[in-house]
């Protein structure tokens, strides 16, 4: 009970760290109105011929896959983790579980903040707040469901940097390929078959693109809900396992140089 | 039936060994057992094994061979971890953007403090170390002394049964370290708390240890109490004078007060001042009262000050480091 409450306690507080200074916030986070209208617009100025969607769907779907992107493995927060290590091994708790209850609370705050400026930009984009309710609040609903998975994903890279310091190099790359493989390829899918297919099944897509759709649509993209349900706690149950591998690894192997 | 005491050692290390990846042993065999309420310093050189065998002690490292035990737990464990507050100087457990109380609280909360006392301790220790002022601050907003401050509470917050301290007062100014040394000394009296203390600022072993242990090459080179880590320099004095610019025949008279001791009092090889002279003497072969008198009647009116000391715990380390 009382390590439930630290953990908790732990996300919360770190939930609400980036709001104690709302001005860097704000300036922080204003670039995602920018993204969400310009990749729209790019998506309509170059697909229109082949898509049956909407500005105001394709301003939505752009909106709610930059919201995970945009808070999906950050390299400050995980190397956070890493730089207190050794001071966190000195505590009577977990790290790993530190670790991912930190990312929660980080990539929580985040993405709440990014939700509350897309409800307040898409009137701006002729979408009426009203018959969006039904989108919004699924997306909340996404950002509490995803927030484990997204956390271990940011684990796994923490716990992966405690072995191989080269681990940040690939932070960006590996963020970019998820992106491109579950949430642009996903959906585009004019690639036909057996790509379409591969795409959809990778891990990425029930990630972001399938997030996306069930935020538009209220359902998953050729799938049902509890399928979906599924491979998302499988894909946490293989994260953690590859996160307690690497870092009671890095555990054994670690040497703390310096004083 | 009798009962045995469950922990007779706060720490209880036994044939403590590391060693590094790149073959470097930083610890070879060392033995440390401290008892409850103990002040004790651990002092060596750079690379001695000073902040490999702390780290072993608090779990970060794990040892090739040997045996920790904090308060009869192994190192390591949490039951081993919620007995210790750490401090290390140039590294900080506080939330560079909250503020120094939410810091404190979830500091609480990870040492296990109950929910219903974490706010009173929190208080009565920023009292303790004058730092009310600072509790709403954000611990960027903090100097260094302030946030050193922060840091003791923190680390003290759980009420600690050991405290390791790896320079609690590094780049510090004069007060602030004063300031730190005399509170730290106030708690560990109070609660009878063991403190294991690495620092290569003489000065914080002098005010917060008694007993001291010096380690080289991850071997004890010393274990015992800190009056007695001088030895047989305990009883050497240097006695500096200060003459006056008048004196013409001073290079004559410094050789004839060494010749009146018969060679038991030499000329230190101290660089000092153009018209300052030290001499070094040992209280067991020469009496002080009559080194003053010497030195009176041979350098009698231009004799302008005259200062005598011991020899400084730094230099009693210094000597022992290299004739090991």
């Amino acid at each position: 009970m009382s390590s439930a409450r630290y953990y908790f306690k732990l996300a919360w507080f770190r939930f609400r760290e980036p709001f104690t200074d709302w001005k860097s916030t704000l300036v922080g986070h204003i670039l995602f109105v920018f993204f969400v209208w310009f990749l729209s617009w790019m998506w309509l100025r170059f697909s229109a011929k082949n898509t049956q969607f909407t500005f105001q769907t394709i301003l939505l779907y752009v909106g709610v896959t930059e919201l995970l992107f945009l808070t999906f493995l950050r390299a400050r927060s995980i190397q956070d983790g890493t730089e207190d290590f050794a001071l966190f091994l000195a505590r009577p708790r977990s790290w790993i579980l530190r670790e991912l209850f930190s990312h929660v609370g980080i990539a929580g705050g985040a993405r709440l903040f990014y939700l509350l400026i897309l409800v307040v930009i898409t009137p701006f984009f002729g979408i009426p707040i009203l018959p969006s309710l039904g989108f919004f609040a699924r997306t909340l609903g996404l950002i509490i469901l995803l927030a484990p998975a997204q956390a271990l994903i940011s684990t796994l890279f923490s716990a992966l940097l405690l072995n191989f310091s080269q681990t940040r190099y690939f932070i960006l790359p590996i963020s970019k390929i998820f992106l491109s493989l579950g949430g642009v390829f996903g959906p585009v899918s004019d690639f036909g078959e057996p790509y379409r297919s591969i795409f959809l099944n990778l891990p990425g897509s029930d990630l972001f693109f399938q997030a996306a759709h069930i935020a538009i649509f209220g359902h998953p993209f050729e799938q049902s809900f509890a399928e979906w349900f599924l491979r998302i706690l499988v894909i946490c149950l293989g994260l953690y396992l590859c996160a307690l591998f690497f870092y009671l690894r890095g555990r054994r192997r670690f040497e703390a140089w310096g004083g | 039936m009798t009962t045995v005491p469950l922990a007779p050692f706060a720490i209880e290390a036994r044939g403590l060994e590391k060693r590094f990846q790149n073959g470097v042993v930083a610890v070879k065999g060392l033995d440390l057992l401290i008892s409850p309420g103990e002040s004790v310093a651990f002092l060596g050189p750079n690379g001695a094994g000073k902040s490999t065998t702390i780290k072993m002690l608090c779990g970060i490292l794990r040892p090739d061979k040997g045996s920790v035990k904090v308060k009869g737990h192994a190192a390591g464990t949490s039951l081993a971890n919620r007995n210790l507050g750490i401090v290390f100087g140039a590294r900080s457990q506080l939330f560079f953007h909250m503020s120094v109380e939410q810091s404190l609280l979830l500091q609480a909360e990870t040492y296990f403090v109950p929910p219903k006392d974490q706010v009173a301790r929190m208080n009565k220790l920023a009292v303790q170390f004058e730092a009310k002022d600072l509790l709403k601050m954000r611990v960027r907003e903090l100097s260094l002394g302030q946030r050193m401050r922060c840091e003791l509470i923190a680390s003290l917050i759980h009420q600690p049964e050991i405290i390791l301290l790896d320079e609690p007062t590094i780049g510090l100014d004069l007060q602030a370290k004063h300031h730190l040394r005399e509170r730290l000394r106030e708690w560990q009296k109070q609660f009878g708390t063991t403190i294991l203390l690495t620092s290569h600022d003489i000065s914080d072993v002098e005010v917060l240890c008694d007993r001291c242990v010096l380690v080289q090459a991850g071997e004890k080179a010393y274990d015992g109490p800190l009056s007695q880590v001088k030895g047989d320099l305990k009883d050497v004095r240097r006695v500096k004078l200060l003459l006056s610019r008048a004196r013409s025949n001073f290079e004559a008279e410094q050789a004839r007060v060494v010749t009146h001791f018969a060679g038991k009092m030499k000329l230190s090889d101290q660089v000092l001042g153009e018209f300052e002279l030290q001499y070094e003497f040992n209280l067991k072969e020469v009496a002080l009262s009559d080194v003053l008198s010497t030195i009176a009647s041979y350098f009698g009116e231009s004799l302008e000050d005259v200062h005598l000391a011991g020899v400084s715990l730094e230099e009693v380390i210094r000597a022992q480091m290299v004739v090991k």
